[in-house]
């Protein structure tokens, strides 16, 4: 019998984001998001637990980055922010539909 | 904005078109709501009228002050209303015409990159305003303080 064991490691990036995502903030997000995409990462995961304010310029980050990982048939998934008034934004906006969403980082890495 | 005395409890800022000033206006709105008495779900109501403002006025900031290098500024006026247990938000700037025909719903269903910010001030807001008075923009947001959420 001949066993071939092949190991893949699949990276994922987690983005932890804090406080303000706003259209004041999210240029810097951009930047940082468009160079993991150029060096060649297609797993993302954002991590919005602690964020306390957002924003239609982080929805559209948001969504500006679902598009291209779409299209390099990558994954993306959304942990949910604890606070509420802002988890009710992300079902206002169905982005609950949208996106894979999850309550925590390990649980977003597990559905993946 | 009013042109007649303003009411007493009435709070008033005038700010530069930046973003970075942005939370200056959403720190005042908290803190203007933070006075008024019976409101349910309070810190709904100060996150969700926050928000509104926030996308009136980075409306205001990208769109109708685009062409001015120079940059504008932003009356805004704060009233609570007591006998309708209400807030009442007003802006007015110098910059160009704000288009209302050009605002479509955002499409829920697919997600999409822009039109969320408008969408979001009226689901936010009881009701949102906008006239062209003297070559200036004038918006008058409205959310009422003791209603279920």
């Amino acid at each position: 019998m001949d066993v071939h064991v092949q190991e893949y490691i699949v990276k994922h990036i987690v983005v932890s984001l804090t406080g303000r995502v706003d259209a004041f903030s999210v240029p810097d997000l951009q930047v940082q998001l468009d160079a993991y995409l150029k060096d060649g990462s297609k797993h993302f995961i954002l991590d919005l637990t602690l964020v306390q304010f957002l924003d239609s310029a982080g929805m559209a980050v948001m969504v500006t980055l679902l598009k291209r990982i779409k299209q390099i048939k990558g994954t993306m998934s959304l942990v949910m922010p604890k606070e509420e008034a802002t988890r009710r934004i992300l079902r206002l906006t169905h982005f609950d539909q949208i996106f894979n969403v999850a309550d925590s980082i390990e649980a977003a890495m597990s559905s993946l | 904005m009013r042109e007649d005395s303003l009411p007493q409890n009435a709070v008033q800022l005038d700010i530069p078109a930046s973003l970075k000033y942005l939370h200056v206006l959403g720190s005042c709105l908290a803190s203007t709501i933070a006075c008024a008495q019976n409101v349910i779900d309070p810190e709904i109501v100060i996150y969700n009228a926050q928000l509104a403002l926030h996308e009136v006025c980075a409306n205001i900031m990208l769109h109708a002050y685009a062409h001015s290098p120079e940059g504008g500024r932003i009356q805004a006026l704060f009233v609570l209303n007591p006998l309708s247990n209400s807030l009442v938000i007003e802006l007015l700037d110098s910059g160009q015409p704000f288009d209302e025909g050009s605002v479509k719903e955002p499409d829920l269903a697919q997600g999409q990159v822009h039109g969320y910010g408008l969408f979001l001030a009226r689901h936010l807001m009881d009701s949102v305003q906008y006239q062209r008075q003297h070559n200036q923009n004038f918006w008058c947001l409205t959310k009422h303080l003791t209603k279920h959420l």
